[in-house]
């Protein structure tokens, strides 16, 4: 094995422990090498007089304290380099606006749905509203399901006479519907009672 | 040999070897040979130690176009030393002991 084939292989074994650290044992292992081959052996000779690869890995990790692996494996292993800021920093009119429309976009998703919770709603209320305005103008309405217009005015002019105190003036209206004839007399009052609202008269 | 008595003596021994001047890693292996045996991550390991506990001291030195890592003692490694003859006395009489238990078998 050549020094330079040992000190690759030793440093991938190496990998995991503190940067520091390998390269102050790969420092270390090429002059132990170099002395060596000083001394007169060949650089065969001097890889193979510091042992195989795997013993020196091992004994090299077993002599790690635990805490500087698990500080080096805690460590951030990218930090942006200075090229990456600039490129960040001028590719700033490209990446900006296609982030913010896929913001926008996955605003107006939120949107949609919440209007569609909206109408949910709106179609709720709608029904409400028809069911009252139905069982109102039911009512109202003769046979054929109309509202005749004459008995809803009279029935009105009959509320006013009321409401401006002419006393004792049950306007009787004949108004057909389900409910029978209806008086409308001085109980009529949106806060009268229901009987009072709507008397039938048998 | 007990591990951890190794280690404690090996680290005297590396301090021996350059009580008398400076050295560098090999050729410390290659004093301490004809009396123990040392590998070079044991060294490595070693060398940090001692210069942690401040008992000797490293400068990189030019040498054949390459650089050398050349360790000093310090008076602290010194002391070390001698700390390490004087616990000697105590270490025989604890030897005697020892193999004095063998003898009554």
């Amino acid at each position: 094995m050549t020094k330079r084939e040992f000190l690759t292989r030793l440093e991938t074994g190496l990998k995991g422990l503190p940067q520091e650290d390998i390269s102050e044992r790969l420092a270390f292992y090429a002059e132990m090498i170099d002395d060596r081959m000083e001394e007169g052996l060949s650089e065969e000779e001097a890889v193979a007089e510091i042992g195989s690869v795997e013993e020196v890995v091992s004994r090299i990790v077993s002599e790690t304290p635990l805490s500087g692996l698990i500080k080096e494996r805690m460590k951030p292993k990218r930090r942006l380099t200075g090229l990456e800021i600039t490129l960040i920093v001028l590719g700033f009119p490209v990446w900006f606006p296609l982030f913010m429309a896929a913001f926008v976009v996955l605003f107006s998703v939120y949107v949609v749905l919440w209007s569609l919770v909206v109408c949910l709603w709106a179609v709720g209320l709608s029904l409400a509203v028809s069911a009252l305005a139905c069982i109102v103008f039911g009512i109202f309405q003769n046979e054929n399901g109309l509202i005749e217009t004459e008995h809803f005015r009279d029935a009105l002019h009959c509320f006013i006479r009321q409401r401006s105190g002419v006393p004792n003036d049950p306007c009787r209206v004949a108004l057909p519907g389900p409910i029978g004839e209806c008086v409308i007399n001085e109980n009529f009052g949106f806060h009268g009672n229901a009987s009072g609202f709507f008397r039938t008269v048998s | 040999m007990d591990i951890q008595l190794k280690r404690g003596l090996l680290d005297v021994c590396v301090l021996a070897a350059i009580k008398d001047g400076d050295s560098y890693g090999y050729k410390i292996i290659k004093d301490m040979k004809p009396y123990v045996e040392l590998s070079e991550s044991t060294l490595y390991t070693i060398l940090k130690r001692l210069e942690t506990a401040d008992m000797l001291t490293v400068r990189s030195a030019e040498h054949d176009g390459r650089l050398r890592k050349y360790y000093r003692i310090t008076p602290a490694g010194l002391r070390r030393i001698e700390d390490f003859k004087a616990d000697w006395q105590e270490m025989l009489s604890i030897y005697r002991f020892v193999t004095k238990e063998e003898d009554h078998d």
